[in-house]
């Protein structure tokens, strides 16, 4: 084996230009790999940690029939835990699972406020529970000004929010509700925090209050409309949704209650998942595209040593061996390939994920569509792209050479000797 | 009077001139190859007249075809000066020796170099168009010339073959035919029959000898063939890089 | 002449490796055409949707009503006859239908949703939107209906049927609270989305007397005309003649200022296809000067025959520039031929995008549901056509002039 690499290796020195051109062939195809896997990569990571962060968790617990009402905002839905035994002992069960790292429970409902100039802001507000919420870190982070909402009248606004009502952090604001009962209610506020996400729908419609004033509030006592429940890892959610299921099963008996892992709650994050696993194919096909340079060198090789194997194989070299050359020759150019392309798509990728990808154009597309996405890129760096997209191209790249190096090893020891150049 | 004789002194100066196409003065060439030098030529003087029939041989490595190269522009001297037609090729650039070497010269060489996509027709027909298409100038009847010369080297009827469906006697007839399509002032032929049988050998050189009376074409070529010296009207012997005989018959 | 025919015999002298080669241009080509006639095909989709349902192709309106968090009940106005003549006057006129557009909350048992009311003058709507063909249950309004016409998705959520009660509540001109009450009349279900959810018809003269405005003051006239594109012209020189020689205070607004996420959607969709193309054309580049290398170097005896024989350098980077371009021909004519029979099919069969995507455009809020048809771009042809050919022969330069420049006594002895 050492030997056919040294051999290998003579003969690609023999002619320089032509195994750089192939070789460079196989980097640019492998940084195109490396290169379009971090932007996807980076894509769908930064989506779906959006998503879980803000609305799914790691699964998402609500009432089932809560799933197509929860943008009229309903009251008619909220968890009051299992057989009705109330929120905080479901909350203690689940924290009991294995699987649950953290809990945060939310009350959503919808709000007015009468502002001057009959104008009438629609908006979503929260209850939170200020400990969860703390632990889960999203809320805190957040926060540009001011703080979280801890008890009573307190309450955080959204930066366009505040806008609107045109106050100001220690500002009073009333807003109007309606209640369980269906009765219209008013109630005032002390402005305590805003919070900033960069996103409008978040900015512009919400705000938070302190979970057991909502509660009192909307007459739901011990009660919430969602649950999010995290594990350690996003990647445990759908251990984390067997063991809810089971829990509920035993514990309420109904199917009242549904949890679902964050893959299956939102159907924009089930079409990404489904076409990452398109782009697999995509992938093998540009190495392909660059394979196409190697197979021609090696196949321009073959023939410039088309005596030289007839003699070989007239003196008893077994074809296996010459199949082998070969293909150690095409391997070989693989593998350096696909070296300096991860080495250089992983310099892009370091780069841009500082750097980012800022185009204007998608930028617009994306404000104007309801979807949870950064309006620019920011390619992932990470040795698991660098050490798949190297596997891929050497992998591809041998196999292919398997072709021509066959047909060097099927040629006939008597036309390859008279072969006339 | 005296002006008269002056002119025509220099006139008669100008013809000597005219006469030698070729001449070396004191020509070597040394091939830097990385930590060796090659001293191929180790001076060499030498003077062709026009109309010469001139065969170079000496043993393998002796420097033939490194003579060859310089006499056809091909290369430069590392010392001394080479002067073909009155240009010395020292001074000129890479395209002035091309410029040189397509009015000036025809080649053939041992392995022929025919363009395997052209018909031998197309091959001696391209070395004629190579000329029109730098200067302007088409050049006159170039189809006739093309197909009288291959006729003249004995291809009358295998115009429109590839190369690829020629002999290697007929290949060089036809590379012959392309080196004197342009008529050019002289042929040079590296080993011509180094890959062809005796009596092929024996037609090729036969055919050159009718060209060089016919055409008054300077014609040198190099061998180790003991036979093909038979045709020579002069000869030179070379070693080591030295013209070490030379005779004249 | 010769240059060329050398190097076109060339180009078949190894058919396998040149037909490799361009096929990776071929595919480069192909795709960006399809890509092409796909994204048009979407965006005339959504284009028309947005058009044949909501903005018609030009709206006619108080400047101020197209400005943010103005409530559209402070800029009514009655279009006067001088108006409407001169929009009748516009070329490539087809109808007009005034409009009265005001936000309100539905409610539906003990659920409430807000909306965007839209008061519509039957007869005269119909000529210019398309939703009374996407009734999917009920009828559409009558003159003097008090009966509401909703989309699926809205009865869907509110669990709404044909005959049902439903209430609108709504704040009044003075700023009190007001509601109007009926039945729902039909139930549609449209290609675009924002009309399935937050848009709710009524009759224009129904509402007009519940909201305490005379019948004839609307907020938007919406205008259809014969093509969208030359509406998009007309929209301004519309506004000029009704602000200019009316001294009116109105600002036209076309299609395409209501449609600013489609527009960039177009601009992305056409980088992203440009960015993909300019890959694969990378990759076929990169092949082409793998090609050049292995050929000049297959030919090297000739190359040094051909110096020898006088060419210039130049005549030999000819050879091989022709051949690249052959090359690059050779691929776009396959490209674009498969590009052809790729859009022939799509304009004339179509693709499904519940296949691609299921219900999610729905979700999205693209205005694009069912089946979308490709449109012919010839110049999409012409300009990838062109660029496979100028990226063959410009990433062939380099090589030729590479192989051009090698010594003639190496070439000929091949060392
Ligand atoms: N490019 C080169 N680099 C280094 N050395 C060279 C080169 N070309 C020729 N030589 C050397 O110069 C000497 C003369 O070579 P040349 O080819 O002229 O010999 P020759 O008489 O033509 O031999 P043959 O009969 O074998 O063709 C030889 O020793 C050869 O090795
Ligand atoms: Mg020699």
């Amino acid at each position: 084996m050492k030997d056919l690499f040294k051999i290998a290796w003579r003969n690609l020195n023999r002619n320089k230009v032509r195994t750089v051109i192939a070789i460079l062939a196989i980097t640019t195809v492998v940084a195109i790999v490396v290169f379009s896997r971090g932007l996807i990569l980076g894509f769908s990571d930064n989506t779906y940690d959006l998503y879980i962060d803000n609305n799914l968790g790691h699964a998402r617990i609500i009432q089932s029939e809560y799933r197509n009402r929860e943008a009229l905002l309903s009251l008619d839905y909220g968890i009051d835990g299992f057989q009705g035994a109330g929120l905080e002992n479901m909350l203690l069960e689940i924290k009991e699972l294995e699987e649950t790292e953290y809990i945060v429970p939310r009350l959503k409902f919808g709000a007015l406020y009468g502002g001057q100039a009959n104008e009438m802001v629609r908006m979503a507000g929260f209850g939170i529970d200020p400990v969860a919420e703390k632990r889960h870190g999203l809320l805190l982070e957040e926060i540009n000004r001011g703080r979280m909402p801890e008890e009573g009248n307190e309450i955080l606004v959204g930066v366009g929010l505040l806008d609107k009502l045109k106050a100001d952090i220690g500002d009073q604001v009333t807003f109007m509700f309606t209640n369980y009962y269906q009765s219209l209610q008013g109630r005032t506020f002390t402005i305590v925090g805003v919070r900033e996400s960069g996103f409008s729908e978040f900015d512009d419609n919400f705000f938070y209050l302190p979970l057991t004033t909502v509660q009192s509030m909307l007459g739901m006592e011990d009660q919430a409309t969602e649950i999010m429940v995290f594990s350690t890892s996003r990647d445990r959610a759908e251990e984390l949704e067997e063991s809810l299921a089971i829990l509920f099963q035993e514990r309420d008996g109904t199917d009242n209650y549904s949890a679902l892992a964050w893959q299956r709650t939102d159907p924009i994050l089930e079409l990404f998942l489904e076409m990452e696993s398109i782009f697999d194919f995509i992938y093998i096909a540009i190495i392909l595209m660059g394979t196409i340079a190697v197979i021609s060198t090696l196949k321009m090789i073959i023939r410039e040593r088309i005596t030289e194997i007839g003699m070989m194989s007239a003196l008893g070299l077994k074809p296996r061996d010459i199949l082998k050359i070969f293909t150690v020759e095409g391997a070989l150019m693989g593998i350096i390939g696909s070296a300096f392309g991860v080495l250089s798509g992983g310099l892009i990728n370091l780069y841009l994920s500082r750097a980012g990808l800022h185009v204007q154009a998608y930028a617009d597309t994306i404000s104007g569509m309801d979807v949870l996405v950064e309006p620019a890129f920011y390619p992932v760096f990470n040795l698991e792209n660098l050490l798949v997209s190297f596997i891929l191209g050497a992998t591809v790249v041998t196999i292919t050479c398997l072709w021509p190096a066959r047909s060097a090893a099927r040629l006939d020891p008597v036309t390859a000797l008279h072969h006339d150049s | 009077m005296l002006v008269v004789s002056l002119n025509s002194e220099k006139k008669i100066n100008q013809k000597l001139e005219n006469s030698v196409l070729v001449s070396l003065d004191s020509v070597k060439k040394t091939y830097e190859d990385g930590k060796i030098s090659v001293r191929a030529l180790r001076g060499i003087d030498l003077k062709i007249a026009e109309g010469e029939f001139t065969t170079v041989y000496g043993p393998s490595g002796s420097g033939k075809t490194t003579l060859l190269n310089l006499i056809g522009a091909l290369d430069k001297p590392s010392e001394g000066q080479v002067k073909i037609n009155g240009s010395i090729i020292n001074e000129l650039d890479r395209n002035g020796l091309a410029l040189l070497r397509r009015d000036n010269i025809g080649f053939v060489f041992q392995s022929y170099n025919l363009i395997p996509v052209l018909t031998a027709y197309e091959n001696v027909e391209f070395a004629l168009k190579i000329s029109s298409s730098n200067n302007g100038n088409p050049v006159r009847n170039s189809k006739e010339r093309s197909a009288q010369i291959l006729e003249q080297v004995g291809l009358g009827d295998m115009l429109d073959r590839r190369p690829n469906e020629l002999s290697g006697g007929q290949k060089q007839r036809v590379a012959i035919a392309r080196a004197l399509v342009k008529e050019p002032r002289l042929v040079l032929a590296d080993e011509p029959t180094a890959n062809l049988d005796s009596k092929t050998s024996k037609e090729v050189l036969e055919i050159m000898l009718e060209m060089n009376s016919k055409l008054k074409t300077t014609f040198i070529f190099s061998t180790h063939d003991p036979m093909v010296m038979e045709y020579a009207g002069r000869l030179l012997e070379i070693r080591d890089g030295k013209i070490t005989r030379e005779e004249r018959r | 002449m010769y240059l060329s025919k050398i190097a076109l015999r060339n180009l078949f002298r190894r058919s396998g490796r040149t037909l490799i080669i361009a096929g990776v241009l071929a595919f480069a080509i192909f795709f960006a055409i399809i890509l092409e006639t796909f994204m048009a095909g979407m965006m005339e989709m959504s284009f028309s949707n947005i058009i044949d349902f909501d903005s018609a192709h030009l709206q006619i309106a108080r400047p101020e009503l197209f400005a943010d968090n103005e409530d559209p009940l402070d800029h009514l106005f009655t279009p006067t006859e001088e108006v409407l003549t001169e929009i009748e006057k516009l070329p490539g006129f087809v109808a007009t239908t005034p409009v009265l557009d005001f936000s309100a909350n539905m409610l539906a048992g003990r659920e409430e949703y807000p909306v965007r009311v839209r008061a519509a003058a039957p007869a005269s709507f119909k000529e210019v939107f398309r939703y009374q063909d996407y009734l999917i249950e009920g009828d559409f309004l009558q003159a003097g209906d008090s009966g509401l016409v909703i989309g699926m998705n809205l009865a869907e959520i509110l669990d709404l049927q044909v005959g049902d009660f439903y209430t609108l509540l709504f704040r009044e001109e003075g700023g009190s609270l007001n509601t109007i009450q009926g039945e729902i009349l039909g139930i549609a279900a449209t290609p675009e989305p924002g009309m399935n959810l937050g848009t709710v018809i009524i009759d224009q003269s129904f509402a007009a007397s519940a909201l305490g405005v005379s019948s004839s003051e609307i907020n938007q006239l919406k205008v259809k005309m014969t093509d969208r594109h030359s509406a998009v012209a007309r929209s301004e020189s519309l506004e000029k003649q009704l602000t200019g020689s009316l001294a009116k205070d109105f600002q036209v607004n076309s299609w395409r200022d209501v449609s600013d996420m489609l527009v960039a959607m177009e601009v992305w969709g056409q980088l992203e296809t440009y960015f993909i193309v300019a890959l694969i054309l990378l990759v076929g580049a990169i092949g082409i000067i793998n090609v050049v290398v292995l050929s000049s170097l297959e030919r090297v005896e000739e190359i040094g025959m051909m110096k020898a024989m006088g060419l210039s350098e130049k005549q030999i980077v000819k050879i091989f520039s022709i051949e690249a371009s052959g090359l690059g021909v050779i691929g776009g004519l396959i490209g674009a031929g498969l590009g052809a029979v790729g859009t022939y099919l799509l304009v004339n069969i179509g693709f499904d995008l519940q296949l691609l995507y299921g219900d999610i455009t729905l979700e999205l809020g693209i205005p694009i549901l069912g089946t979308i048809y490709g449109v012919w771009k010839p110049q999409s042809f012409i300009i990838f056509f062109t660029l496979a050919v100028t990226v063959a022969l410009i990433s062939s330069l380099i090589p030729s002039y590479w192989a051009a420049r090698k010594d003639p006594v190496d070439a000929i002895y091949h060392r």
